[in-house]
């Protein structure tokens, strides 16, 4: 399969993606007009996605997807079921390797939580809605169905306002970018870590009872080059869990909602 | 060399047990119990027999004792301003009062007030506040105070009954203060949640201070069970979180953390009771360089050598005791907002 980014050279989206590429040589090669199309996820995405569906490409990876509006979405999502083009959503967090690995875990613990606490840090504060949503993504299977709601207009701080688990997502601006969830009940207790430096420095996930602490064995590997490893699985035919529109659109109707 | 301050203890719980008396076993060239009260006399005597040299009395013969020079009040807060004021009154030469300092705005300004009219230094047990890491951070932080936009703590903990016992041996049960009975009705999400705020968050009410100035705005509040809280609110444009959860059974997590563009601070605190050093602070800066601080010192034991070095004139009081009523403002407008959140709920 042939990739390339619909971005300029020397971007720090490009050289993220082509050092991730470069990582699966055997998969996919890079060129200049690959079947792959590469989508920045900063503001106006859902345009850039459309194009590139209507280009002919055989799927999409978008990058960091920011908050677009839902009809955009929606829309979207109908063009690449009409053009049978898979989209695949390369998130920092839900991609993680370490999330994958205690996912099942935190689900299956979140019945007995009462507290669920999330934390996002970014470097720039334009940023602060694109990390609500990467947060969401990864939450969500966690609070049950609870309501969400934005603190007040404007807050990086969401909160549920029903069920029994009582759960704060937040985003700051700060030094160390990554996210922290913290889910806690009187049995068990998680404390997990997901670096977003770019690198492939593993995240940590400890579960934590009456017995001790265990935590997942370190995976040094990035959330965007498990992304692609999925999209080419999709691609071949085999199904893996893929982080792709239709759940992106989930995810972005609970923040538009809260 | 000075002799040590003689202290005496009104009050003979767990606190004083636990905490008070092994943090003063390691000061006594500073400080050495020699007078306890109680309301139960059985435990009174039986706490002044583990430390030498000391008596059990009541509390007007400690006040009247001239061997005291320094009282710890750690008997139940709403008798707190009462038996601080007499303590002032009777000439002593320093008050430690554990917190909650007081129960109300106006019986913590009663404090402040004979404080101050008596010029008797008072410090509020508020061991975070002390705690060595705590200190040397707040010094190295640069803005961080007048910068940061999150701030948050968390408290997960396992049962007291857990570090008690690895801190003390508990005196045998005296047939004169038996165990409360339970009666009346059960408490509510929003008495449960002010009970946890003036009682658990009230630690942190002295490090939120340095990031909140105006008066906080509850957003939200929530009960958690067994027992906890979870609570948003905002001042000064900033957001605070606050949450707690306890008892668990698993291994305790005791955090506060500060978030502004240019730095982060963490602080990890050990459980109350056990004598394990200070919290670890690490400052991390935008290059991603991080300092840490740490010191085989509690907060305990620092209030202790700090109320010592006021009494015999070394320094001047850290932490007045109109800041300790200030605290208490603070942590009563954040428990009166979460209850009114939580009674007004549907």
């Amino acid at each position: 399969v042939t990739a390339h980014p619909v971005q300029p050279s020397g971007s720090e989206f490009t050289a993220r993606q082509a050092s991730t590429l470069a990582s699966l040589p055997e998969t996919f090669h890079r060129s200049t007009n690959g079947s792959v199309r590469l989508i920045d996820g900063g503001t106006g995405w859902t345009e850039r996605a459309s194009s590139g569906i209507t280009s002919g490409a055989r799927a999409l990876i978008v990058e960091r997807p920011s908050p677009e509006p839902i009809e955009n979405l929606r829309r979207l999502s109908d063009l690449a079921r009409e053009h049978d083009v898979a989209v695949v959503v390369d998130s920092p967090f839900v991609g993680s390797p370490a999330w994958t690995a205690c996912r099942e875990g935190l689900i299956a613990d979140s019945a007995g939580a009462g507290l669920l606490d999330s934390v996002v840090v970014v470097r720039d504060p334009q940023d602060l809605e694109r990390a609500l949503l990467a947060q969401i993504a990864v939450v969500r299977p966690l609070l049950r169905g609870a309501t969400i709601r934005r603190l007040y207009p404007g807050a990086a701080v969401l909160v549920t306002v029903d069920g029994t688990l009582a759960a704060t997502l937040s985003a700051a601006t700060s030094v160390s970018p990554g996210m922290m969830l913290d889910l806690v009940g009187p049995h068990v207790r998680w404390r997990m870590e997901l670096p977003d430096d770019g690198t492939a420095r593993p995240g940590h996930a400890v579960r934590h009872d009456a017995l001790g602490e265990k935590a997942i064995r370190p995976i040094h590997s990035t959330a965007s080059r498990r992304t692609w490893r999925s999209l080419a699985d999709q691609l071949n035919g085999s199904t893996r869990d893929t982080y792709d529109l239709d759940t992106l659109l989930l995810d972005l109707e609970i923040l538009a909602t809260a | 060399m000075n002799m040590p301050l003689g202290v005496g203890f009104i009050g003979a719980g767990p606190v004083t047990q636990a905490i008070h008396l092994p943090a003063l076993a390691g000061l006594g060239d500073r400080l050495r119990t020699v007078a306890v009260a109680d309301i139960d006399e059985v435990t009174a005597a039986a706490v002044a027999d583990r430390c030498p040299g000391a008596r059990s009395c009541t509390v007007d013969e400690l006040l009247q004792d001239p061997a005291v020079d320094v009282v710890a009040i750690c008997s139940p807060p709403t008798v707190h301003a009462d038996q601080a004021v007499a303590a002032i009154e009777a000439g002593k030469r320093g008050i430690l009062c554990e917190k909650p300092f007081a129960t109300t705005v106006e019986d913590a300004q009663r404090i402040v007030d004979a404080a101050s009219a008596h010029s008797v230094p008072v410090i509020v047990g508020a061991m975070h506040a002390y705690d060595p890491a705590w200190v040397q951070v707040g010094a190295e932080w640069g803005d961080l105070a007048e910068t940061a936009t999150l701030i948050r703590s968390t408290i997960y903990l396992p049962s007291n009954d857990e570090f008690t016992a690895l801190a003390t041996d508990p005196p045998p049960p005296s047939a004169k203060n038996p165990v409360p009975e339970q009666g009346g009705p059960a408490p509510t999400p929003a008495q449960l949640v002010r009970g946890g705020i003036l009682g658990l968050a009230t630690h942190t009410v002295p490090h939120l201070r340095r990031f909140f100035h105006d008066v906080p705005e509850i957003i939200s509040a929530r009960y958690v069970a067994p027992w906890g809280y979870h609570l948003v609110f905002t001042a000064d444009g900033r957001t605070g979180i606050l949450l707690a959860l306890l008892p668990g059974e698993w291994g305790p997590q005791w955090q506060f953390e500060a978030h502004s563009p240019s730095q982060s601070l963490h602080l990890t605190y050990p459980p109350s009771y056990v004598l394990a050093g200070s919290a670890t602070a690490t400052l991390t800066d935008t290059r991603g360089a991080s300092r840490s601080w740490h010191s085989t010192v509690n907060g305990y034991q620092a209030e202790w050598l700090h109320l010592a070095d006021v009494v015999e004139g070394r320094t001047t009081l850290a932490h007045p005791v109109a800041e300790a009523a200030a605290d208490l403002t603070f942590a009563l407008a954040l428990a009166d907002g979460a209850q009114k959140i939580l009674e007004d709920r549907p």
